[in-house]
């Protein structure tokens, strides 16, 4: 049984309704939230994980990295000095992956995961695995 | 002594019957057949001499001419004979123009009157030798003269320091539209257009330093008639008649550069079928699997079983639309490449 923070708080930035539709179920159905916050700009995303989350929120964050204007990287620095890696978990989700995004990912602390899409229950577990490693860890 | 048995062909340009006399007596004394013409103005030669022929080895040429002043006789023998030696017969009167005559092209002036059997044989021997030893170096001068003249790519040489041309072959001419006199009034930077003036300050920059250059990437000249051309050059140091100067090679690759640029235009379309394939069509293949995986576990009512159909539809139509718009681009490809 994973062990997971009590509170966390689960958001997912997503533009496409299908892909919405599908994570919301995933994360019900494997527990992880019943009504994650869904944003469908980066943008808006960043300004609320900085100014309207206490910092010391534990932040599970799906995150996709292909959107127009303000994609997925602009979101990850945005928050570089605002959130630390103790709880903050990104999942980057993509369509297709490109090694280039994905060696760029692995770069990043907060990056907890780099997963190709349709996500599936399976996903969902890997990534409860990986946070509960991380908090026995830390 | 042996005679020298060599059938030189000697013309006599003499009207003092008495001097022809002495001449003709001083030459058969060292020569056993010399084959000597004798005339007595130079109308007469003029009719004789042609340089194309050759039929003289020798003329010796007196001077005092009744039909012509002396200064006029050079210009005019010289123009005549062309590359045949000239020895120039002459008083002591005569002693300083007679010196000066060899700057003219003259091989040698003998005074008439310390002429000796052995003088006359030695000069007349002596500018024989010097004229094959020109003549070979004429030769070889022409061949390379020919080279370059004759080259089928545009050649050129320009003065290092001024970057003036100062020679340019034919195909340069027939190529950038300049004639001659064009090309040696101005210089290399008029071949650039303002933009690439730097590339011509890097090649200069190279070639100051090295003995020769090779430039493989392509640059830009210009015509005169402003069209713009692909070349690639390679040049050597030489030196241009005392000139520090460079001879350059110049071919125009404009074609193959077309060509180069079709297949990186057509490279860029067969990338962007792959990022197509790779992104695009992706997406919507990633949400039919979603929807598929959700069919396959959940239990479904009616109207949302309905509903995850149609997003199934939806997605199974941009998949078709994506792969319409590859083989639109890959129809283009191939139409290009049949042009």
């Amino acid at each position: 049984m994973s062990n997971l923070p009590t509170q966390l708080s689960v958001m997912m930035v997503e533009d496409d309704p299908i892909f919405v539709m599908l994570l919301k179920r995933l994360l019900k159905k494997s527990n992880l939230d019943s009504d994650p916050l869904v944003f469908e700009s980066g943008k808006v995303a960043s300004q609320y994980i900085i100014s309207d989350i206490d910092k010391n929120t534990n932040v599970l964050l799906f995150l996709d990295l292909n959107m127009p204007v303000y994609n997925g990287w602009d979101l990850l620095s945005s928050l570089e000095g605002h959130r630390q890696k103790e709880n903050t978990w990104i999942v980057i989700t993509s369509s297709s992956i490109d090694q280039q995004d994905l060696d760029r990912a692995k770069k990043n602390p907060l990056v907890l995961d780099f997963l190709t899409k349709p996500l599936t229950l399976e996903h969902m577990e890997v990534v409860k695995q990986k946070i509960s490693s991380k908090i026995v860890l830390n | 002594m042996n005679l020298d048995k060599t059938a030189y062909r000697i013309l006599i340009i003499e009207d003092n019957p008495g001097d022809y006399y002495l001449v003709d007596d001083y030459l058969h004394e060292y020569i056993l057949n010399p084959i000597l013409l004798h005339i007595q103005t130079f109308a007469e030669a003029r009719q004789l001499i042609s340089p194309d022929k050759r039929d003289f080895d020798l003329i010796l040429l007196d001077l005092t001419l009744p039909d012509i002043d002396k200064e006029s006789l050079l210009v005019a023998a010289k123009e005549i004979s062309q590359t045949i030696p000239i020895i120039i017969l002459t008083g002591y009167a005569d002693l300083n123009f007679a010196t000066s005559s060899l700057s003219m092209g003259v091989s040698d002036f003998l005074l008439k009157d310390t002429i000796n059997a052995l003088i006359l044989y030695k000069s007349i021997l002596y500018a024989i030798q010097r004229d094959k030893f020109l003549n070979s170096l004429r030769i070889s001068k022409k061949r390379y003269m020919e080279l370059f003249h004759l080259s089928p790519a545009p050649m050129w040489v320009f003065d290092l320091n001024t970057l003036r041309f100062l020679d340019v072959n034919e195909a340069a001419i027939r190529h950038y539209g300049y004639s001659e006199d064009e090309f040696l009034s101005m210089a290399l930077p008029k071949l650039f257009s303002l933009d690439d003036l730097p590339v011509l300050k890097g090649l200069l920059a190279k070639t100051r330093m090295l003995q020769s250059h090779q430039c493989k990437d392509t640059y830009r000249h210009l015509k005169k008639d402003g069209t713009v051309i692909q070349v690639e050059t390679s040049g050597s140091k030489i030196d241009f008649n005392g000139i520090p100067a460079e001879i350059v090679l110049a071919t125009d690759v404009t074609e193959k550069f077309n060509q180069m640029n079709a297949i990186q235009e057509q490279n860029n379309q067969l990338k962007e079928i792959a990022w197509l394939q790779s992104h695009i069509l992706r997406a919507p293949v990633a949400r039919l699997m979603g929807l598929v995986d959700l069919l396959k576990e959940d239990e479904l009512e009616g109207p949302e079983h309905k509903e995850i159909l149609n997003h199934l539809f939806n997605a199974a139509t941009e998949i078709d639309e994506v792969i319409n718009s590859i083989v639109k681009k890959s129809k283009s490809i191939r139409n290009n490449l049949h042009e």
